[in-house]
Parts: structure tokens; sequence; C-alpha cells
């Protein structure tokens, strides 16, 4: 992760954010720029190197957005990938779509959670979750499931940077270390104790 | 050798019975990059400056630069095992080390970790490696004095309990020695002594352990290292976590000695992570904090109030110059923070004069506060008597003809000097100095040529200590010279000389001045 990157991207997602709640319809335009990352630049590569290449210029870029998506898109989100354009920062468009995301999910009381778990554990427990979660964190939680089998048993969630570790991985972790702990300080105190006198 | 399995299947079933199903909390960061002893971490948006993180391997470290996006950390140990990605969680807790006895006598790394193979330090107690240093209200003026055993220091520059007095000159001027004697000196008092290597080769801090361990000294003493092939960030926590060890005494109505050696070579770590943290660099590329640096390091060292228990810390930071320039940085601002300097001199050092001290420009600022009263009055003026004789000195060289009386100043002056002189690891108490002192600025030793003035010393203590105990007693019980314990040291005197004429006829006076030893 480019830290600078990020930063710059935080700006470019704001704006952006100030511009489709003026709009009036922020949750839809937020909405197209994920699925032009999800639908368009996912499925044609092609198309978005040519949008961050360098060799490729501002005047080329904007008749080329204007080919491919001036009937289907917004013109609050055509306008925003031009201004990117012409500042030269579509090369961090994915970045700038993340963040204005993740600052969309804070403007409407959602927080990402990351919840990982050993194995499915099916829908019913997901809804339990969920609802322990927003009842925690009086917020709507938005869950990203991630299914780790080494962690053995029991979950993982991060919310933010705190991270719950309820996994068996873990607390056999804990235990590893408490329990080496605890010889060495034992050998280290007592060590008569630790060997067979006959054999020493 | 085999392990008892019983023993060790106890502690497991212990640890069986004791293991709780919780869920751990924790505040996470993500590295995102890493090298030369700092971590550039994403996340950690709760952490507190100075807080201790923890990286997957158990390597500490500490959270030195709070930015929008990213904390830099400085990694308080092996930075090689870390990788990018790699999960960094905080703590909660400011950096702390191990305190108490359990460490006198041994020799620990920054972090309280044990380096001289002798087993672990068994102590629960713990002091933040950070604190700020008591106000003016729990402190009273430093009024005891620290006696180092070097003649020079102690009538000259004298230290006192709680002082900060700084060491400093070129490489291989004796700046170590004067720590050093300071500690040895320390055996008989109740003083706790800590020494600081920051940034030494591990040879030379070897042989300072050794010699230590050599005169008893290690007894009282404890020895913190960061060599010179230690990462930056452990260079730089050295002298704070001396710090906290030493403290711990000072805080429980005890007293303490800390020698720093030496923090140029902190300020230069200081500034590699200052640098590398991407913190703007000032003069001499040193960061603008290096000032508070060293001023929160060296306010620590106080005399606490008697409310307080009235323990102290004093402070021996010493300073390596480059070529005599003590007005660089780094010199000036820990000058401008101890309470006086002993400055060494390469010449005088060249010369044979060894402490090499510099008596014009070498100061305390606590002066007589720091001295027995019998001290302050046989060199109450030798400091000045010095400087006017070096000034003497000089123009005499000039090949003019003297008149007696200058000739007789000059005489004391190199008589005097020939008497500061003192060998390194032999400290001296403080009723012998005063007598030499004594012995020397009343011109007793006017008459005695001056290649033989050490040994005439030598016999004069000696004489005191075998045949007149009971005026050496009388100045160590009084602690003071009034007229007529002064007539009784007079007495002795010339009792004393009366017996090393006799054993060695004197010899005429030379007084040809380029025949003397250089002085300065």
């Amino acid at each position: 992760m480019d830290v600078v990157e990020e930063q710059i991207a935080q700006v470019y997602a704001q704006a952006f954010l100030g511009v489709a709640n003026q709009s009036g319809d922020a949750a839809g335009l937020v909405e197209q720029l994920v699925s032009l990352v999800h639908d368009v630049l996912d499925r044609f590569p092609e198309l978005e190197q040519a949008l961050a290449s360098l060799l490729v210029g501002h005047v080329e870029k904007e008749k080329l957005l204007d080919r491919v998506f001036s009937n289907k898109a917004a013109p609050q989100v055509l306008n925003f990938l031009k201004v990117l354009s012409a500042h030269g920062r579509l090369e961090i468009l994915r970045t700038v779509v993340r963040s204005v995301q993740s600052q969309y999910s804070k403007q409407v009381g959602k927080v990402e959670v990351d919840l990982q778990i050993a194995n499915d554990i099916g829908d019913a427990l997901i809804s339990e979750f969920v609802q322990v979660l927003r009842d925690s964190i009086g917020a709507e939680p938005e869950l990203r499931i991630r299914i780790d089998p080494s962690l053995i048993a029991g979950f993982v969630v991060k919310v933010g940077d705190t991270v719950y570790d309820g996994s068996i991985k873990t607390r056999f972790e804990y235990a590893r270390k408490a329990m080496v702990a605890r010889a060495v300080e034992g050998i280290e105190t007592h060590p008569e104790s630790f060997f067979n006198g006959e054999s020493r | 050798m085999k392990f008892n399995s019983d023993e060790i299947a106890s502690v497991i079933q212990q640890e069986i019975a004791q293991y709780e199903s919780q869920i751990d909390v924790r505040e996470v960061g993500r590295v995102l990059e890493v090298g030369d002893g700092i971590a550039r971490v994403y996340g950690l948006s709760g952490v507190m400056a100075n807080e201790m993180v923890e990286f997957p391997d158990g390597t500490i470290g500490l959270a030195f630069n709070l930015e929008e996006n990213s904390v830099g950390i400085i990694i308080l140990g092996d930075y090689v095992e870390i990788t990018e990605g790699d999960e960094v969680r905080s703590t909660g807790r400011l950096l702390s080390v191990p305190v108490g006895d359990e460490l006198l006598g041994r020799v620990v790394d920054p972090l309280g970790n044990p380096l001289d193979g002798k087993g672990p330090i068994v102590t629960s107690q713990r002091r933040p490696m950070e604190v700020i240093a008591t106000g003016v209200a729990e402190r009273q003026p430093v009024c005891e004095p620290l006696q180092t055993g070097i003649k020079a220091v102690d009538s000259m520059t004298p230290i006192g309990r709680g002082q900060r007095e700084l060491i400093i000159g070129d490489r291989k001027t004796g700046k170590t020695a004067i720590a050093i004697d300071a500690i040895i000196n320390q055996r008989d008092s109740d003083v706790k002594c800590f020494y600081v290597a920051v940034g030494q080769k591990d040879s030379t801090v070897a042989g300072v352990v050794e010699k230590l361990r050599e005169v008893g000294a290690m007894d009282y003493t404890t020895v913190i290292v960061s060599g010179a092939s230690d990462p930056a960030p452990l260079q730089y926590v050295a002298a704070y976590a001396g710090t906290a060890m030493a403290e711990h005494y000072m805080f429980n109505s005890n007293h303490a000695l800390i020698v720093y050696d030496d923090l140029s070579k902190q300020a230069v770590a200081y500034r590699q992570l200052s640098l590398l943290m991407r913190r703007p660099p000032g003069r001499e590329a040193f960061p603008g904090d290096v000032f508070y640096c060293h001023s929160r390091l060296l306010e620590r060292s106080a005399k606490l109030s008697d409310d307080l228990g009235g323990g102290s810390l004093t402070a021996l930071p010493i300073i390596e110059t480059l070529e005599g320039e003590v007005s660089a940085y780094i010199p000036t601002n820990v000058i401008s923070i101890t309470d006086g300097q002993i400055y060494l001199q390469p010449d005088l050092f060249f010369a044979g004069v060894k402490p090499a001290m510099n008596a014009g420009i070498s100061v305390s600022r606590v002066g007589g506060a720091a001295q027995i009263k019998a001290m302050k009055k046989v060199a109450g003026g030798l400091r000045l008597d010095l400087a006017a004789f070096r000034e003497l000195e000089a123009f005499a060289q000039l090949g003019t003809d003297l008149d007696a009386a200058t000739q007789a100043r000059l005489d004391r002056g190199y008589r005097m000097v020939e008497v500061l002189k003192q060998g390194q690891y032999v400290p001296m108490q403080v009723v012998d100095q005063v007598l030499i002192i004594y012995a020397a600025s009343g011109g007793h030793l006017d008459q005695v040529p001056i290649p033989e003035v050490k040994a005439w010393e030598e016999k004069f203590l000696t004489f005191m200590r075998d045949q007149k105990p009971e005026v050496r007693d009388a100045v160590h019980k009084k602690q003071d010279l009034d007229d007529e314990l002064a007539a009784q040291i007079d007495a002795s005197i010339a009792e004393f000389k009366t017996q090393y004429e006799g054993a060695s006829p004197t010899q005429p006076v030379k007084t040809d001045a380029a025949a003397e030893p250089a002085l300065v």
C-alpha cells in the first residue's frame, strides 16, 4: 500500500462524495462508480491499462471515456473520470473508488467488518453475528467473510483497526508461549528439579 | 543430562488448568515497509505516542512518529525477521525496564535483558523508561558532595549529589577514566552506579567491565550496553533505560550515579532515526528536538526534597569533541543543560598532566556547596590561582628575567600542577586530598624538587596515616579546618619534613623555568 497514493485518493473521494450528495442520489452514483471497477475494469484490463497509461494523452482519454460511457454513466461519474484524467490520476482509480466506498459507508453509518471463520457456518449463524455486531458497534456492519481453515475453530472479527480474536489458533499460540515461558522460568529458577539426580 | 518429563508435564498441566477461553482484543496495524531499525505501519489509529507495540515474532517497537496515514515505529531488537504485511499490535503500555537490586553487578541491554550470561534477572519491579522529570517543588538545591576521588575534580570542580557535570574532550583524553574513577570511589559510599555505554566498541566496554570487576566496583554497579553494532533505536533508548534504573534508587531515598558514555553517539543514533523517519533535519542534520532529547534526559537527575526522602541522582554525561570544537551543536547544547563541565585538553594529556583538566574553562556551577568545609577552605582559590599561574607561565616563557616574587609564584604553580596529577584507578580519600592540597598551597613543597613531588606526597600521606592518625581522624570527623586543626597539620608537616629531609637530603631547587615540564 502506498500511503501517499492513499492520501491523494482520499481527497478525490471526498470531492466526488460532495458532488454525489448534491445530486441527491449519492447511493446510485457510488454504486455506479463501484460497478465501473467490478464490471468494466475487471473484465477489460486493456481499458484500464489504456486509462492508466502515460502514453495516452488526456485528450485521447477524454474521447475514449466519452465513447465508452457517455450514454451509460451518470454525467457526474463521467465528469469525475475526466477530472481524474485531466490531473493524470486515472492510474489510482481503484484506490480512489475504494476510498469513496469507505467514506460513503462512514457517511451512512455503515462499518466495514472483516470476519474470518474456520469453516462455513451457515446463514443463520452469520445473521446472528451481524446482529451482535450491530449492537456492539452501534452501526450497520458491512460484512466481508473469509474462510480460513488455519484458524481451526472460532472466529476473528476486525472492525477498523481493532481485532476481536476468538480463534482456537490464537489461544493455542498463547498457551504454547505461556508453557514455554513457564518451563524456561522453571528451568532457570530451579534447574535441579528438571534433571534426574542420577543422570547428572 | 536428561529432562525430568514429570516436571514439565506438571507445568503444562497447570497451564491447561488455568487456560480460559477469552476473546483476545487487540488494536492492530500492518507493516508497509521495514528497514534500518524502523517500520512504517498502516493502521494502529488509536496508538499513543511512545506506546510499546509488538511484532508477530515478539520483537518490541516504539510508536515514534504518528502521521496522518501511517505510524513510524522504531524497532527495539532484531528487525530482519519482520516482513511487509506483518501484523503489529499495540499493547497500551509504555516501554519499561526492570529495576532493583537484582540489576547490580549485571551487564544488561537497554531493555534489561542480561548480556553477561549470569542467568535471568528475577525482579517484578519495573519503571517506565520515559518519565517527566521531577518538578521544582520536589527538589532541593544540591548540598551533599559526591566524591570522585580525583584531586583536580574534587578540589576545583566539585560535584554534588544530584548535579549534572559534563565531561568533555577530544578522543583519548581520559574522559571515561574520570567517570570510571568516580564509580570506583563510591566503594565505601552508599551510591549505586550505572554505566551506560552507547555506540562503543564491545571490546572497550568489556575492558571497563573487567576493570570494575577487578577492583570490586561491579558489586554496586550496573552496566547498560548498546554497542556500535546494535541498531540505532537501542542506542537511542539506552540512556533513558539507564536513567529509569537509576531513578529507582533516587525515589527510594537512596543515591545513584549515572555515567552516559557518550551522549554524542546517542545524538548520532537519534539523528539517524529522525532522518529515516523523514523528520526535517536542522543544524548538522540533527533534528530540531535533539536539545529536548538531552534536556529531558538530564533533567531527571536531581536532589529530591527531604519530604520525598532526599534521594539523589547524579549524572556524568560524556561528550566527545572533534579537534577541541566545543562550539559544535551537541557540545554547546549539553554544556548549557549541565551544571558545569570538566574540559579535558589533549595538549595537557600529552604533556603528562593526567587528568588533563583545563582549570580555566572547567567549572562547577554548584561550587562550594558540593564540597566539605575543609576542602572549601584549602581549595577555595585554587582554580583561579592555577589559571593565573598559567598566564604567568606563558609570560615567563618569553625569557624575561623574573623578580623573586614572580619566580616564587611560578615555583608554587609548578608544584601544585604536579600535586594535582593522579594515576588512573587510584581514587583518593577526601581527607588525604585536603592534607596534600593544604601542604602544597601552604608552600610546604616549595623546596621540594619537582620530580620528587610525587614521592613526597606519597610519603607524606603514609606518614599521616601511620604516625598521625589522630589528625586524619579529626579532619574526617569535623569535615572542617579550624585554626587548632590547621596548627596540628602544620606541626605534622614540620615533623614529616624533618623525617623526609633526614632520609633524603634536599637537593638544590631548580629555578630554571625552561627545565620544568611543559605546562599550559
